[in-house]
């Protein structure tokens, strides 16, 4: 009589099998090294193409709120980069994790305040941010895509980490301070962005299944 | 050497190197212990094998991550249950967490009804999850899997009398976090 567990262990060989390629080998390498990529690529990949770009309205001045915007934008991305790459044989968030997590969403938080707009109304053209976000955020989402073996969760937190590489771009670089600029440009980076990217990741997750 | 002879770790090893038979072994090795698992956490046969059938799948993903040296059965293990977490947030009928209470190991005493037991189960859940990570797995698997403490010591890769500490620690800070929160509430 055939043992049953001979055809799940079928089903788990096709499986393996059809896990091959580039990108699956890139997807199978040691979490430190995908993190790396993903941090490298993501950054590094929004930092050329707004050099290449060079755009005017980003000047802002290097003062002490900057730098704070700065590091509270690294430390969220850093933190929705670290939920992506989240191997699946690690434990659940420890106490210590959630308080990591919760000191990042305050610096971040901390920073755009500091950055927010001073109620003067900006004269940059409409779109400019949207687009710049747009290029800033792009590289991020497709190391995500690249690099994530999990697709059913990996969707959220590609868009979320690719939307917060574009939106934290903008509060530490723009030199606009009007709220309105900032409501309508920038978060509109997070809602559009955040919207279009899940709902790509999604449907290639689904593609991938 | 037979491939029954070695261990868990000679045999991740050979794997790892690609060696096929190596893979089918750990298989007949671990499938039985974790559908057993699975299955007593999900109470759905054709779940558990989904479950199990990935939990192999991502052990295979994951290969690379796997540290020379540690433990296999830990970390498949771990795998596992996290897939099964995964599967409850799917279904998302709280209900069905394999969490529920049973009277019998229940660290306080509970009534048994409707929305309330729904809202106990919930209120356990977040005591559980409110403990270290190591003491959080001795009681889940002693309290909720009702595994011995040998079983526990092995699949978690400590001593008998770790996990037993792991475990009374685990429960005592439950209660204190529970007596707490039933207080508040009160």
């Amino acid at each position: 009589m055939p043992d049953p567990r001979d055809d799940l262990y079928e089903r788990i060989r096709e499986d393996i099998a059809s896990e091959r390629g580039a990108l699956a080998w890139i997807r199978a390498r040691p979490t430190p090294l995908r993190a790396a990529l993903l941090g490298a690529l993501g950054f590094g990949g929004a930092v050329a193409l707004i050099a290449a770009m060079r755009p005017e309205s980003f000047t802002r001045p290097r003062t002490l709120g900057w730098a704070i915007g700065l590091t509270g934008a690294i430390a969220m991305t850093a933190v929705a980069m670290a939920a992506l790459l989240r191997p699946v044989h690690a434990d659940g968030w420890s106490p210590l994790r959630r308080r990591l997590v919760a000191a990042a969403i305050a610096l971040g938080a901390l920073g755009a305040l500091t950055l927010a707009g001073d109620g003067s109304l900006g004269a940059l053209g409409t779109g400019h941010c949207l687009m710049m976000g747009a290029v800033a955020s792009l590289p991020t989402f497709v190391a995500a895509l690249l690099l994530d073996r999990h697709p059913r969760r990996g969707a959220l937190f590609a868009a979320l980490s690719a939307t917060l590489v574009g939106a934290l771009t903008l509060q530490v670089m723009c030199r606009g301070r009007s709220l309105l600029h900032l409501v309508t440009e920038h978060f509109g980076v997070v809602l559009a962005g955040g919207l279009f990217y899940f709902s790509v990741a999604a449907l290639l997750a689904r593609v991938r299944r | 050497m037979h491939l029954e002879d070695r261990s868990d770790e000679a045999l991740m090893a050979a794997y790892l190197a690609g060696d096929q038979a190596a893979h089918r072994a750990l298989f007949d090795r671990l499938a039985p212990v974790l559908t057993a698992l699975i299955r007593r956490q999900l109470r759905d046969e054709a779940e558990a094998e989904d479950v199990l059938q990935r939990t192999f799948l991502a052990m295979h993903r994951a290969r690379h991550d796997f540290r020379p040296g540690a433990r296999v059965r830990p970390w498949v293990f771990t795998i596992a249950m996290n897939l099964v977490r995964d599967t409850f947030r799917r279904r998302k009928r709280r209900r069905e967490s394999p969490l529920e209470l049973d009277g019998r190991h229940d660290p306080v005493v509970w009534s048994h009804s409707g929305l309330e037991r729904a809202e106990e189960a919930a209120l356990v859940r977040r005591a559980i999850a409110s403990l270290p990570r190591d003491q959080r797995r001795a009681v889940e698997l002693h309290w909720l899997e009702e595994r011995p403490f040998a079983e526990i010591a092995e699949l978690v890769g400590a001593s008998v009398s770790a996990v037993k500490v792991r475990a009374h620690r685990g429960y005592k800070k439950m209660k204190r976090w529970l007596e707490t929160e039933t207080e508040l509430r009160a």
